[in-house]
């Protein structure tokens, strides 16, 4: 007795294979308009960064992300100006080239900021970032050598480019104390 | 065989147990006795420097009027007890030293020069007894600090368009 018989429903290889090809085709689509769903329904917006600013042509860290930490606070004057947050000492890791710090450019600053770290003494660059965008920092830092245990006097050199990512704006250099432990 | 490993076993686990804890934690305790009745307890609490300057992002100077600018700094500054933050203007992109400085066109055939002071001194670059490369010097202050900067008259540019110069300033604590 076979299932025509029973009245039931017979279910052949062909009738598996379109069911896996319809719902593969499904998916396919679905990953499709997903992936283009902005472009294709996003309308005219401009593509931005995590800090809400253009998505600049200029090579920004791909280190830099959003900073959650302490802020430093506004201090309320109509006139524009860099914030360049201050680093008495930074800890870090003896013997490694992969250290962290936090070299942040603050939110709300009208510019992208490059970092250059280089030691006081012998003028020797450990550190360069590429561009990091207001409200970005960075924190795992890959130096050029590994530092032994001591204190290092170091110059973090902060240079700056307008969010119109053509203009250069004043810079600043922060001397710290770099103390590998 | 099964019994000399057993033995052996039981060995090392007697001696590990016999040796005292003490003998892998840092000596952070002191027995207080009849001849030995008073210790003392260092509690302490190291307070992170912080500070955050401003520094001007640009100037727009003008042939007719000085211009005022800012360096400041951020309320909630803290540094050790007789430390200051220290602003020094320590470079200019046309201008090598002395107190005229220099804004140039792009294709640097036009200059205009201009001076800077904070408050009453006279902005210069490198060391001289008639300027000082200091802008500003802040100390430990809840509130928020500030020091006026004035650009001059910008004067003798020979072509239109615009003229630039980036200033650069170094901040230490001293």
């Amino acid at each position: 007795m076979d299932d025509n018989q029973n009245g039931g429903i017979v279910i052949k290889k062909k009738h598996i294979v379109i069911a896996v090809i319809i719902i593969l085709l499904l998916l396919v689509s679905g990953v499709l308009v997903g992936a283009n769903w902005s472009k294709w329904f996003g309308g005219s917006q401009p593509e931005t960064s995590q800090s809400g600013t253009s998505t600049p042509s200029l090579d920004i860290d791909p280190n830099a992300g959003q900073w959650n930490g302490e802020t430093p606070q506004d201090k309320g004057s109509e006139e524009v100006g860099i914030k360049i947050p201050g680093y008495p000492s930074i800890t870090i890791a003896k013997d490694t080239e992969n250290v962290t710090m936090a070299l942040l450019n603050p939110e709300g600053n009208p510019c992208y900021f490059k970092f250059e770290i280089v030691l006081k003494d012998s003028g020797e660059t450990i550190f360069e970032s590429q561009y990091v965008p207001p409200g970005d920092a960075i924190t795992d830092v890959t130096l050029t050598r590994p530092l032994a245990e001591g204190e290092y006097n170091a110059t973090i050199m902060i240079s700056t480019i307008a969010l119109d990512q053509e203009t250069p704006l004043n810079g600043a250099n922060v001397e710290t104390v770099l103390i590998a432990k | 065989m099964k019994k000399t490993i057993a033995m052996i076993s039981a060995l090392a686990m007697m001696t590990a147990m016999a040796v005292p804890l003490g003998a892998f934690a840092e000596d952070t305790t002191k027995t207080l006795n009849k001849t030995t009745n008073s210790g003392t307890t260092e509690v302490s609490y190291d307070v992170a420097s912080t500070y955050t300057i401003t520094i001007p992002a640009g100037i727009t100077l003008s042939a007719d009027t000085d211009k005022p600018a800012t360096i400041g700094a951020a309320a909630n500054l803290m540094l050790e007890d007789g430390k200051s933050v220290v602003v020094k203007l320590t470079s200019a992109t046309n201008t090598s030293s002395g107190t005229t400085f220099n804004a140039k066109n792009s294709n640097e055939t036009s200059t205009a020069t201009y001076t800077i002071k904070s408050g009453n001194n006279t902005i210069g670059l490198g060391e001289s007894s008639d300027y000082t490369d200091v802008v500003a010097t802040f100390g430990t202050s809840t509130a928020t600090q500030t020091q006026a900067l004035t650009f001059s008259k910008a004067t003798g540019a020979t072509y239109a368009g615009k003229h630039t110069e980036q200033l650069t300033f170094t901040i230490s604590v001293e």
